[in-house]
């Protein structure tokens, strides 16, 4: 295991390092530079910027210092945010995606398990059906829509939660994002489970376990369960890393400070170096993320255990 | 298993307590556009939280509520004969915020920051007529050579390259605020930090929670802290103008300028008090590019500039308190009524008659009409206006075909001449006619039209050496009317800037100065 576990890990680095040159010599294309929209800039002030960030190289030259600054560690320091460094400005975003990702995540988990497990049990009854009906429904309405609608309704008309902003992750601040962000997993997750379940009940081990006498909940809990989980869990692989690298869409709508958000302010500002540090580390997390996923997945499932 | 580890989460969850949002109701809560990307007012510029660094920073002079230059730092100042040598005595209590006194030495090391080339900063052109400093900027003369110095503690000389009358005007804004040297050097990029920072407004940084809120809290080291009656500043950057409204509309925000161009009908109806209009210091327009033929033809940029109807696009399409425009220096910074122009008491009927014979005279008719391409920036007001200027000049047989660009892609464009005809606004960085005179003055990197008129240069010169300010103004207004006949550029309208403020703010003035915390109060809860 561990040794399948590096040389996955190997194999990440020069995938890594094509998407770093990819991404560097892709966001240059777009047209423009970081200092274009500043308005009464004097043209030798413009220089004088591009000199002081090292713009004013070849294109292969920055590259190549980029690419040695990375090698120490050094994300760079932002364009356009002159008061902190890529790095410093990933050290603050993340955490927020993360907090508001995987509470979303759970959210999500829980209540799309519990939707999933509950239309299974009570199949073609009209609890299956309105449960799939509002699973349906969540998968259909993307997040732009119903995050409005919630901001709408509970910030506005009722006046209950807070529309906009982070306040440092107060709870009365995340509810509207995360529910926001969680109705679509639970979704999801709600149709998985679903599925699965029905497929497990049918099995002969199951049949077998009910025919040796062990009570209902045993039975669901030990012998369906644990084989309906498996579609759930490689689904959770990338979920989580979306989750934590964040939503752009929520985080833009709810204004909260988070990596996503960063990333959509980055390439509007043409940040180069921010745009970089985003791409590396969330490349990184789904390498990671991925391998954590199919390590489970190994352990959940003998079958697909790596010799 | 996986059960219970999920019921152990959601149960972890429920123990959270559901707390009320602070919505710190105590203080003024401002609403940015944008985030803050520096607290350093030499690293900032044209960002709409611009606002910020007037309640963080005073230059020698500062804006009064009603748009007039007060001494701020300094107490007084003299001016030589020649217009070209200024002394600043400063205020004898202006202090930092730690307490240390502002001494002429802080403005010649601010200044210098600001024009040396390998700092970064980004505002040195509002320092250009001080002595060498554009030789500076371009790194043709050492820093030392800057015409600044302090004569003693409390005295500031600045030398200018000629005279230059507006120069007081320019002190005035953020970026020519004095940065405490004793912070900077001891932190380096780290003294913008909360907790480190240092600064000599009305307020100082208090706690900043990124892109969540900027805390000010008083600075009880500012000279005239008795009459400062507001004692806590947030603003909270919101990019969004839809939520930025819904805020305000919440309560959450009691000053925003982030309004949806959609709303602005509804809002005047529902909340006529609360929609503030301020006249706009800057220019709507469209530019010509001078250089391309047929647009080098006189005719046919008076043509297009005759069949645009204002009235139609300020009162119909608009419609927030901006003003026709036939010239190119507002009503707010001349202070007194802008420039008609010769066509602007025809009726539209008359205008589009002489626009027609006028191009006939160049050429082109019905069967012939002048063609080209109008190019724009995709936000919906521009895209509203580029539709109603086209249904205008087809009145007069003109087709224009629309395009648009981003921004970037735009300003590249108009920078290096590669378009026919386009829309662009054009904001001040100093309240002064000459500033506007940018637009078409010949050599000006803000010329985008490439009009250049050798006698038009030569009289801006002889403006800047004239010392009596009725006799430049009238003078200045003469070059514009002189300009205006050559239709370098076709003025649409003077910008407006709209806010929405609570009812609960006192002091508010429809001016174009910055809204300044320190000259508001606030009565009553939100």
């Amino acid at each position: 295991m561990l040794s399948y576990a590096l040389k996955r890990l190997l194999v990440a680095v020069p995938t890594l390092f094509v998407i770093i040159t990819l991404s560097f010599f892709l966001i240059r294309i777009a047209p423009g530079g970081p200092f274009d929209l500043i308005p009464n800039l004097d043209p030798a002030v413009a220089e004088n910027l591009r000199k002081a960030y090292d713009l004013d190289k070849p294109l292969a030259e920055q590259y190549g210092n980029y690419l040695r600054r990375l090698a120490s560690g050094d994300l760079g320091p932002s364009l356009a945010y002159r008061d902190r460094t890529v790095a410093e400005l990933i050290a603050e975003g993340l955490p927020v995606s993360a907090q508001l990702g995987l509470t979303a995540l759970c959210v999500g988990l829980f209540g799309g398990m519990l939707c999933g497990i509950v239309a299974a049990l009570r199949k073609n009854s009209a609890v299956d059906f309105t449960v799939m009906a509002v699973a349906m429904t969540g998968v259909a309405v993307p997040t732009f829509v119903t995050a409005p609608l919630l901001t709408l309704f509970f910030g506005l008309r009722l006046g209950w939660l807070p529309i906009s902003g982070w306040n440092n992750g107060q709870f009365a601040h995340i509810v509207l994002p995360v529910t926001a962000l969680a109705l679509p997993a639970i979704a999801g997750i709600a149709r998985i489970t679903r599925g699965s379940m029905l497929e497990s009940l049918n099995a002969d081990y199951v049949r077998a376990a009910r025919a040796k006498g062990l009570p209902e909940w045993k039975v669901i809990a030990r012998h369906v369960l644990r084989p309906a989980c498996m579609p759930v869990v490689s689904y959770l692989g990338p979920a989580i890393a979306g989750a934590m690298t964040g939503s752009v869409v929520i985080e833009t709508i709810f204004g909260l400070p988070g990596i996503g958000r960063a990333f959509v302010e980055g390439a509007l500002n043409r940040d180069y170096s921010l745009i970089l540090g985003i791409v590396i580390v969330y490349a990184a997390l789904v390498i990671l993320l991925n391998l954590l996923a199919d390590i489970i997945y190994g352990y959940l499932d003998p079958r697909v255990r790596p010799g | 298993m996986q059960l219970t580890s999920i019921q152990w989460i959601f149960a972890a969850l429920l123990l959270v307590p559901l707390a009320a949002p602070d919505l710190h109701a105590g203080a003024l809560r401002r609403g940015t556009n944008d985030e803050l990307p520096t607290f350093d007012p030499q690293y900032l510029v044209g960002n709409s939280a611009g606002a910020i660094m007037y309640d963080l920073f005073e230059g020698l002079v500062s804006r009064a509520p009603d748009g007039t230059l007060v001494p701020a730092i300094a107490e007084g100042w003299s001016i030589s004969e020649d217009g070209t040598a200024y002394v600043f005595r400063l205020k004898e209590n202006a202090k930092w915020s730690d307490g240390k006194s502002i001494t002429a030495e802080d403005f010649v090391y601010s200044f210098k920051r600001m024009l040396d080339p390998q700092s970064g900063t980004r505002g040195a052109s509002a320092l250009f007529p001080v002595r060498n400093a554009t030789a500076i900027a371009r790194g043709e003369k050492p820093v030392d050579s800057l015409g600044a110095r302090a004569l003693d503690p409390r005295a500031l000389e600045i030398t200018l390259e000629g005279p230059a009358p507006y120069f007081i005007g320019l002190l005035a804004s953020y970026s020519n605020a004095p940065v405490p040297a004793h912070v900077i050097e001891k932190h380096g990029r780290k003294w913008t930090q909360p907790g480190i920072m240092v600064s000599n407004g009305a307020y100082m940084l208090g706690k900043v929670v990124t892109n969540t809120y900027y805390q000010l809290v008083k600075n009880p080291h500012y000279h005239s802290a008795d009459t400062v009656s507001i004692a806590e500043v947030f603003y909270y950057p919101v990019p969004s103008p839809a939520t930025s409204l819904k805020r305000y509309l919440a309560g959450e925000l009691d000053v925003i300028l982030n309004i949806p161009f959609n709303q602005y009908g509804n809002i005047r109806k529902t909340r006529p008090e609360e929609f503030r209009i301020a006249p706009g210091i800057g220019l709507g327009y469209l530019s010509i590019n001078n250089t391309l033929p047929p647009f080098d033809d006189i005719r046919v940029r008076k043509a297009l500039s005759l069949s645009i109807d204002r009235n139609v696009i300020v009162e119909k399409l608009l419609k927030t308190g901006e003003e026709p425009a036939w010239s190119v220096v507002p009503t707010a910074v001349w202070k007194s009524p802008a420039q008609p122009g010769a066509y602007s008491r025809m009726t539209q009927a008359q205008r589009l008659a002489e626009a027609r014979r006028l191009l006939n005279e160049a050429g082109f008719n019905k069967g012939n009409p002048l063609r080209f391409t109008f190019l724009f920036s995709p936000v919906e007001r521009d895209r509203r206006l580029a539709v109603a200027y086209r249904a205008m000049w087809k009145q007069a047989d003109v087709e224009a075909e629309l395009e648009t660009a981003g921004m970037r892609a735009l300003m590249k464009k108009a920078a290096d001449r590669e378009y026919q005809v386009m829309r662009l606004a054009y904001y001040a960085i100093f309240y002064d006619p000459v500033s506007f005179f940018e637009l078409i003055r010949g050599g000006s990197f803000r010329n985008y039209s490439g009009y250049s008129n050798a006698d038009i240069n030569r009289r801006l010169a002889i403006a800047d050496t004239i010392r009596s300010e009725p006799e430049r103004t009238a003078y200045l207004r003469e070059i514009e009317r002189r300009v205006m006949e050559d239709v370098p550029v076709i003025p649409s309208h003077y910008q407006s800037r709209a806010f929405l403020v609570s009812k609960r703010i006192r002091g508010w003035t429809n001016s174009t100065a910055p809204k300044m915390a320190k000259d508001l109060e606030l009565a009553g809860a939100p």
